[in-house]
């Protein structure tokens, strides 16, 4: 196997998660994002796009970012596909397109994998309750009102528990990747 | 009670923050960097956990044009690819200790699934390696026997299992059955235009095959190894149990019935949401994605087909018809009027197409008649 491949694959695995979640920030649906995300590497693939290291990590990560938000929004665009999750909830567009930015010129190098690593152990850290609350929510994909239902408590002592869970993981990583 | 900073931006994020809210959190950002920074970990660590769902092992392999097929490479490819997914699959473990090993058999079948259309071949096939190839002759059905030593073939040729691949695969063309008995005991029948893909020996802590079509299975029960039936779009997992799992890939449903013991059952898209299944109950999804699970009154109108018959019980011909249809490969238009007649009985699978449709027209006040190789069936008026 060639080299490029090699490091096309390496790229795919760092960026193909973190693409996809803010893919799904605008079309609000799985599959719809990993196609996005997909058709954008294989893209990079057919045509030969070579990555250069010297133009930096936030610079590449940028450029990824900014073309998954384009790719996204022209598929909204394409035969009025609506943006659901705007439409659905009222959201303030200045703070979208801040949060938006944010995300795509993100600076701090971050290894990816240290945090998780890291937010895995602060998960098993957590009250028991609480972490399956987070647990529920964030890998079983259930909403708030569902765990609450399957746990017979009230969508408030969710909230609480995901507050919870969030701001333990949070002072976890500060106080080991000293971040945030 | 105002809330906090922290309880808005994790609402913010959970799509529950009010207008005011993210006023709110809007010109808290803009204060200073550390906000951004703090607010860019609150995002990593409510997003990472989700980003699990999106799996890049699975879907690297839809980037690649599907060319590579040298044995070394995929050696390489699996391993590497392992190495770099157990860290990031670290939290995964801790969530569902369930989760079977999928990595193998998967990968394989994405490296097959283009050699051989089990529509295109006339005998039924045994692929032990890419060079080892044993094409069954002349016979509508077949047993296959895998021993500690040798390969056995309707008891009749034995094959050594030397220059044998991981994976093996056992082919059914249209109008013909297999029967495949593993190391393990699990007895496993291929019904016509199937697949499938199974390691010669079981290794590791799960036993697992893949399908395209349909199989009937009784699985010898081993309480260490699940067994997990991987199909495109569904998966079955079971400790020891006989069910039979259809999953063609241009049927508009795939679907598993459970003839006894009990299964797990779980679709591509919610792999979490797992379906128990109790016996006679059948678990079918559609190609959109929506599943449901129904009680029937008698499986062996699923399962006949396993002993060379299908079986029927007041039945309309147009259900009959698209079995006949899928199993011999042909194409029938049938008329309306014909379509509900209903008929009971059993049908022959080692018959040929015409022999079954003249049988069919002996119960039935049917009129046949064949134009380029398509089959137009009607009523004929009373």
């Amino acid at each position: 196997m060639d080299k490029r491949n090699r490091e096309f694959d390496l790229l795919f695995q760092k960026y193909y998660s973190e693409l996809c979640i803010f893919a799904y920030r605008y079309v609000t649906s799985k599959d719809v994002a990993e196609d996005i995300v997909q058709e954008l590497f294989c893209h990079f693939l057919e045509s030969g796009t070579v990555f250069r290291h010297e133009d930096g990590e936030s610079s590449l990560r940028s450029y990824l970012y900014t073309c998954t938000r384009s790719r996204a929004i022209d598929y909204l665009r394409h035969a009025g596909n609506r943006h659901a999750r705007l439409e659905d909830h009222a959201h303030n567009i200045e703070l979208e397109s801040y949060v938006e930015n944010m995300l795509i010129n993100r600076t701090e190098e971050y290894d990816y994998r240290v945090l998780l690593s890291e937010i895995n152990t602060a998960i098993s850290a957590l009250p028991v309750k609480t972490k399956r609350v987070f647990l529920m929510s964030r890998a079983e994909e259930m909403s708030n009102k569902e765990i609450a239902i399957s746990l017979g408590v009230s969508i408030k002592a969710i909230e609480k528990h995901m507050t919870k869970a969030i701001s333990h993981i949070r002072a976890h990583l500060q106080k080991n990747l000293s971040i945030g | 009670m105002k809330a906090t900073i922290e309880e808005i931006i994790i609402r913010y994020l959970e799509e529950e923050a009010t207008l005011a809210e993210q006023d709110e959190l809007l010109s808290w950002l803009r204060e200073s960097k550390e906000h951004e920074q703090m607010f860019l970990v609150y995002y990593d660590v409510w997003s990472l956990p989700r980003q699990l769902a999106f799996d890049p092992q699975v879907a690297l392999k839809k980037i690649y044009p599907l060319k590579r097929r040298s044995r070394k490479r995929v050696i390489w490819w699996t391993t590497s690819i392992a190495a770099s997914v157990a860290i990031l699959f670290g939290v995964w473990f801790l969530m569902d200790n369930q989760r079977p090993e999928t990595a193998d058999i998967r990968y394989v079948v994405q490296q097959y699934n283009r050699d051989i259309l089990p529509s295109e071949t006339e005998d039924i096939r045994l692929i032990l390696s890419d060079e080892k190839e044993v094409a069954v002759k002349d016979k509508t059905e077949t047993t296959i026997t895998y021993l500690d030593s040798d390969i056995e073939i309707d008891e009749e040729q034995s094959l050594s299992k030397t220059e044998v691949a991981e994976f093996n695969q056992l082919i059914t063309p249209y109008g013909k059955r297999g029967t495949l008995v593993l190391e393990d005991g699990t007895k496993i029948w291929l019904n016509a235009n199937s697949r499938l893909v199974y390691p010669a020996h079981f290794t590791g802590d799960s036993r697992e095959v893949f399908v395209e079509g349909e199989i009937y299975l009784e699985v010898s029960p081993d309480k260490n190894r699940p067994f997990i039936v991987w199909t495109d779009r569904m998966n079955v997992e079971v400790l020891g149990t006989s069910f039979a799992v259809s999953a063609y890939k241009q049927e508009s449903h795939s679907h598993v019935i459970l003839a006894s013991g009990a299964v797990n059952v779980y679709s591509e898209e919610h792999k979490r949401k797992k379906q128990a299944l109790s016996p006679n109950q059948i678990y079918e999804l559609s190609t959109n994605g929506e599943a449901k699970v129904a009680q029937v009154p008698d499986v062996t109108k699923y399962t006949s087909w396993i002993n060379g018959i299908y079986q029927f019980e007041s039945e309309s011909l147009s259900s009959i018809l698209h079995l006949m249809e899928r199993f011999y490969g042909r194409q029938i238009e049938l008329s309306d009027e014909a379509g509900v007649l209903t008929c009971s009985g059993k049908l022959r699978l080692n018959d040929n197409f015409n022999r079954t449709l003249q049988g069919l027209s002996q119960t039935l006040p049917i009129h046949i008649e064949i134009k380029d190789n398509k089959y137009y069936i009607s009523k004929i008026a009373e």
